[in-house]
């Protein structure tokens, strides 16, 4: 049975990316044997896409999704597209999916909500790498030395951009129904859940702790494919979608 | 320069991206193409997106690059056949090379890979004559066969060698000392590694019979006596370069400059999937620079063994 909605998978960002990626093939391949088409796309300046690092940006991915949903239409019968997004892949499905009556449901699994806080977090796992792993940064040039985190430049246009997110200032709501995903006590998703059921409507919450989900980790090989967190992202998207 | 995603293998399971490069082709067939296999499970894109990088830049060098995922590895389907992984890859490696040379008429290609990666560069530029070259990105395994006892034999001792060298004589020394004089570091682990590493480093007695040196140098000598190019690239940090030394002893410079068809390098103060950004330009510039160098080198070389003899 194919449902006449489809999905589109909106990866995190840097070495988050490069962790979920098997979990993320993993949860496309569960979607579609239950009948949805799947998309699975790299962001402009990720993965295999085109451009690098000084591609990324806010709005930039945001019509990245766009033409991902386009994409997904012209290539199935889906008249409706679910959004599910991890992370900062969360954060820029919530604002696509922002006045699109074709899009619903949505995802959000440990979303960004604050891209202040979300630099302070990654900075601080990065400090932690430079402590722990075998690297000794090069001595900062006279021009200082140009920002990185975990493997992956930090352009400053970027960080001005991350600085402005902030999904609580939002006030339409992206979907009719919204799954919340918590898997990391540290996202703390729940300010960003009360305030989407601000109107009256509520919101889907899932909460399973595995807080080494997305930590850095030097090898890649130890980290986990969180079946039961996709078993649930399957369950419920598959709950209310024909 | 242009990227596409092909499929390929049997039954057409196999899924990668082909960096071409722009401008006129013309001989291009003549120019050995660039396989950049999996690192572990991390997918085509390599760790910290290294593959792509790396691809993009010798495709600008004019290399065709294929970076690909073996089954059940990224966008790679689960082989039906249940083999096991270590002798799908092999299948699937030269899957890759049948696919290039049928589609895009190449003849001869250079593997490169990290960690598990590099293994299987090393056994399939052994077992495949179409191999003009191979980088082993932190190879590690690669050098001792299957045999379970000499395997335990040498794990011990490369665990031993590299605790030993981290703490008393890397780049990474002081910055270990200062973790431990501030408590950041497990007591018990460190005083049991530091205790164990003499006696497994040291003590003849428990080693397993029938592999040294000279059974190293012979797997290297395999290649190489074809007129394969090799590079053992290394990171500092790396317990890769431990297991290079363990397994050659005092005979490891052997392997540097044998008859110029085989190099040791090491890059200082980076870690095994070369995190910082520094240590990602200068692993891409030594693999750039190897790729043109043996590109470049006329692909039948004098039988000369030099220092491997």
């Amino acid at each position: 049975m194919t449902r006449d909605c489809g999905v589109v998978l909106c990866y995190p960002l840097g070495h988050e990316y490069i962790q979920f990626h098997r979990a993320f093939r993993q949860l496309a391949v569960l979607l579609s044997e239950s009948g949805f088409p799947v998309l699975r796309f790299d962001f402009t300046g990720c993965g295999d896409s085109g451009g690098d690092h000084n591609d990324w940006g806010i709005g930039q991915w945001v019509a990245d999704v766009a033409t991902a949903i386009e994409e997904l239409r012209r290539r199935s019968a889906a008249a409706r597209v679910c959004l599910a997004g991890m992370r900062l892949g969360g954060t820029i499905a919530m604002m696509a999916a922002a006045g699109r009556p074709d899009v619903d449901p949505v995802v959000l699994w440990d979303p960004v909500v604050e891209g202040r806080q979300y630099l302070e977090e990654i900075t601080a796992l990065h400090r932690a790498m430079l402590r722990y792993a075998h690297v000794i940064e090069k001595p900062a040039t006279p021009a200082g030395n140009a920002a990185e985190i975990l493997g992956f430049p930090l352009p400053a246009e970027f960080i001005a951009e991350l600085e402005h997110v902030n999904l609580l200032a939002t006030d339409q709501r992206p979907a009719g129904r919204i799954l919340v995903i918590e898997s990391n006590p540290r996202s703390s998703p729940e300010p960003l859940r009360k305030h989407l059921e601000t109107g009256g409507m509520p919101v889907a919450y899932h909460r399973d702790f595995r807080p080494e989900l997305w930590e850095w980790i030097e090898d890649f090989g130890r980290v986990h494919v969180p079946r039961p967190l996709l078993n649930a992202v399957v369950d419920w998207t598959g709950g209310g979608a024909r | 320069m242009r990227e596409e995603a092909v499929v390929f293998g049997s039954p057409n399971s196999l899924v990668g991206i082909l960096t071409q490069p722009s401008g006129p082709t013309a001989g291009q067939a003549l120019r050995p193409a660039v396989i950049l296999l999996n690192a572990g499970v991390t997918h085509h894109v390599g760790p910290n997106r290294l593959y792509v990088q790396m691809a993009r830049e010798l495709a600008a060098g004019g290399f065709l690059v294929l970076r690909f995922d073996f089954s059940g590895i990224g966008d790679s389907e689960v082989r039906a056949d249940n083999l096991p992984p270590d002798q799908s890859v092999m299948i699937e490696t030269r899957a890759a090379m049948d696919f290039l040379e049928a589609s895009r008429g190449v003849e001869r290609f250079l593997l490169a890979g990290i960690c598990s990666g590099a293994t299987v560069a090393f056994l399939a530029a052994r077992a495949d004559p179409r191999v003009a070259g191979a980088v082993l990105i932190n190879a590690q395994g690669h050098l001792h066969g299957t045999d379970l006892d000499v395997g335990n034999d040498l794990r011990g001792r490369t665990v031993a060698r590299h605790s030993w060298r981290i703490a008393f004589s890397s780049s990474f020394a002081s910055k270990n000392w200062r973790k431990a004089i501030r408590g950041n570091l497990n007591p018990w682990r460190v005083a049991r590694s530091m205790l164990l590493a003499p006696p497994r480093l040291f003590s003849r007695r428990a080693r397993a019979p029938g592999f040294g040196p000279d059974a190293a140098l012979a797997q290297i000598r395999a290649v190489t006596d074809r007129s394969t190019r090799l590079l053992h690239l290394y990171s500092e940090g790396d317990e890769g370069l431990d297991y290079f030394h363990v397994v050659l002893g005092d005979r490891a410079g052997e392997v540097d400059g044998a008859a110029g068809l085989s190099r040791v390098e090491v890059i200082r103060r980076a870690n095994h999937v070369f995190t910082l950004q520094w240590s990602q330009e200068r692993l891409r510039q030594v693999v750039c620079d190897w790729a043109r160098e043996v590109a470049g080198a006329p692909t039948e070389v004098a039988a000369g063994r030099g220092p491997l003899s």
